[in-house]
Parts: C-alpha cells; structure tokens; sequence
C-alpha cells in the first residue's frame, strides 16, 4: 500500500491507540495490497476505536441510559418529521379528517411526541449543563467543542434549507418530500435539481445526525460527573431520571400510533397509501414503514436501557 | 434457563464466536505470530480474511484484557503470543462451540 495514504489512514486512529500500534499497523499495512474493503475496515475500525477509547472514562448507568434514552429519541424525531413533512400538504391530510380512527392515531402520536420531547430536553439539558459545567471549570475546550457539534450541524442544515429558498426567492425548499416527480408546481425548480437538492438534503442530515451522536457520545466518556457536581446540577438530574420512564413510554406509544396510522390508512383509502407523498418521491407507504422502522428501534433501544436500569436497581 | 452443570465462560464482550478476537487467540494457540502470519493462518483455518482494522481491533482488545502478549519486535513487526489467561478463555470458548456443535448435529441425525 502507498506510504501516504498508510500515514493517512494510520492517522485516523485516536492518539492513544497510535502511540501504541501506528509503528506497526504502518508495517503491516505497507507490506499489504489493500482494496477498498480494507480501507472501509480501517475507516470502520479508527470509528470504533475513538469510541473506545481509554483517553475517556467510563459511563455509569444513569448516563449511559440517558445517553440511549437520547439518542433512541433523535431517532424518533427522525421518524416524526418523516412522516409529518410525508402528510404534510398532501391529501392525507382530508383522509385522516374523516376517518375517526387515523384522526385519533395521529393526535395520539403529537401528544406522546410532545410529552416524550419535553422529557427528553429534561434529560439531555441535566446532562449538557453537567458537562458544560465540567468542561469549564476543568479547562477542557475539546469538551465545549465537541459539545457544540449538533449545533454547528443543525445552522449548516438550517442555512442549507435558508440557501435553497433565497435562491428560488422562497417558492421552494430544499427538502426530500418535495420532489414530486409529477404533479409540482411551474414554479419550483427542474426536476433534476430538485433531486440533486433533496439528495443533499438527506446527505447531510444523516451525516449531521451520526456527528452529533458520535460528538456528544466522546463527550459524555470525556466527562468526570463526579466532580460536576453542584446543587442546581442534582435537582436537575432528580427532574432527569424521572422524565426516564416517561420518555419510554411515549416512545412505545408513538410506535404504536404509527403503526395503527398506517393500517387504518392502508385499509380506508389504500389509493392514497400508494401516492408519491413521501421521501425522495417515494410512496406514503414507503415513508410509513421508514417512520415505523425507526420507531420500533427507538422502542427497543427505550425499553432495553428501562430494564437494564430496572436490573441494576 | 442458564446450565450450571459446565463452567461458565467469562464475558469479557469479546463478541461472538465467529469474531476476529476469537480468531487471532485460536491462530496463536499453536505459536506466537506477527499479523501477517495470523491473517494468513486465520484464512487457511477457516476461509475467513481478516481485515487490518478489524486484525488490529481485536489484537489491541486482547492485549487490554491481557489475553496475549507482544513479544520483542522484529524488523518493524511486533509478534505475539497467547497468554495462560488468553488459553483458559479460548479453551472455554471452543468447549461451549463444540457442546453446541455436538448437540446440534445430534438433532440433525434425529430428522
């Protein structure tokens, strides 16, 4: 393999790790002829070792939990804005109107989405200002920075959508349920661009999910919460653990709200369950089983961490 | 319900029994080895090629819960051998496989 691109990939590895293994790992990947499978390897392999690495501490359970907890709920935000932008504007919204049972579903998942919001910012502001804390009375800037990265992610995407909408003088955003192969309005731009704009979009809210779980992870394992420890801080993170079993309920709620959703509407209007309402073009029904996906594994991952806490009691 | 009749292999989240920390503790069974040669000797045992992430992955994971152990190093190379540690577990490991393996094959006789 190429001396540059082995200092490259070596270079991926955590510190810790290199100042161990880079000598070797460089000779072993030198004497290698690599394809690109072995470069997925190494990239999947640096990925897994920074988020092992001893350089951090070890999470207790509260935190894990709220941590899982979080991040099952970034999931579950994923799913609900999937499938209100897939209803949203579309002739869903006359069918769930008149038909009693979708109407009751929908209002049922907006309220456990609510309730389960609200428990989850509980949680996730008890564990930021308990790190912000740390990272500032420790000094630790690579804390304060890694802390900030589903910010800087959210203004990019936020400015992504802004530039798409000044740039067609606000007739059209960049958004992945607006492609609409067929009927779109003359307004909009081309078809092709409105692809390319919507791929991008989905590009760079997957990347911009994955970097802040893997940011605010690294940051989590960066902590020492015993030492972030003030009074204001422990009544915060009482309001915490007890927004826990709330936030896995809501989850299994909205989980089954979309699933009754999606059967009432496949069996009312089965023609509407096939119109191209959805992502990237794609069917209500192809949204439905996104938004059902991602949900189901935020449930598991909600009641997995309650009975792991429910053991360690 | 959990056998308590056989000894319980410890769970140092190693992973499965098909993952690469098994594998490079059964390649060094017979010997201490470079990475190299453990690639190599992985293939020929089972057909499975380890990557060099996953190779060193595994390698870095034993040598934390001192399952082996680098020897001095040879020309840029660090070989290394298996500990008494690393032996006890791979010898759990593989009984458990080849009580699994045993009563599987016995249910398949019984079709």
């Amino acid at each position: 393999m190429n001396r540059h691109l082995v200092d490259a990939l070596t270079q991926l590895y955590p510190a810790s790790w290199r100042r161990r293994y880079a000598a070797e790992f460089s000779a072993f990947l030198e004497e290698s002829t690599c394809g690109i499978r072995d470069v997925a390897d190494i990239l999947w392999s640096a990925l897994r070792e920074h988020l092992l690495s001893k350089g951090g501490r070890e999470m207790n359970r509260s935190q894990h939990a709220s941590g899982s907890l979080a991040f099952s709920f970034l999931a579950a935000l994923a799913a609900g804005i999937n499938l209100v932008m897939t209803v949203d504007d579309s002739p869903l919204i006359d069918a769930m109107r008149s038909h009693m049972g979708m109407s009751v579903a929908w209002n049922l998942l907006a309220g456990a989405a609510v309730l389960s919001g609200i428990g989850v910012l509980s949680i996730v502001f008890s564990l930021y200002r308990s790190m912000h804390f740390y990272a500032r009375r420790a000094g630790r800037r690579d804390i304060i920075a890694l802390l900030s990265v589903p910010f800087i992610g959210a203004g990019a995407l936020l400015l992504w959508v802004a530039c798409g909408l000044a740039y067609t003088g606000g007739r059209w955003a960049a958004s992945p349920w607006a492609i609409l192969g067929g009927g779109a309005p003359s307004s909009w731009p081309s078809l092709h661009a409105r692809w390319i704009c919507g791929i991008i979009s989905v590009v760079l809210s997957i990347t911009v999910a994955i970097a802040s779980v893997i940011s605010v992870h690294l940051a989590i394992r960066r902590t020492d919460f015993e030492l972030a420890n003030g009074t204001a801080l422990r009544k915060r993170r009482v309001l915490a653990e007890l927004a826990k079993p709330l936030v896995v309920l809501c989850t299994v709620v909205m989980f089954l709200s979309v699933l009754t959703w999606g059967l009432a509407l496949q069996r009312s209007v089965p023609s509407l369950f096939r119109q191209h309402v959805g992502l990237l073009d794609g069917t209500a029904a192809t949204s439905w089983v996104i938004s059902l996906s991602l949900l189901g594994l935020a449930s598991a991952i909600c009641i997995r961490t309650n009975l792991n806490l429910k053991n360690a009691h | 319900m959990r056998n308590t009749q056989h000894e319980v292999v410890p769970d140092l989240k190693l992973g499965h029994f098909s993952d690469p920390p098994l594998l490079v503790l059964a390649s060094l069974a017979d010997g201490p080895k470079h990475g190299h040669a453990m690639t190599q000797d992985i293939q020929r045992m089972c057909g499975t090629r380890l990557g060099p992430g996953a190779l060193y992955g595994a390698i870095a994971r034993l040598e934390e819960r001192g399952l082996i152990e680098p020897l001095p190093i040879e020309e840029r190379r660090h070989p290394y051998k298996i500990t008494e540690g690393g032996l006890a577990f791979l010898k759990a490991k593989l009984d458990t496989m080849n009580r699994f393996a045993s009563a599987g094959l016995r249910k398949l006789e019984a079709l």
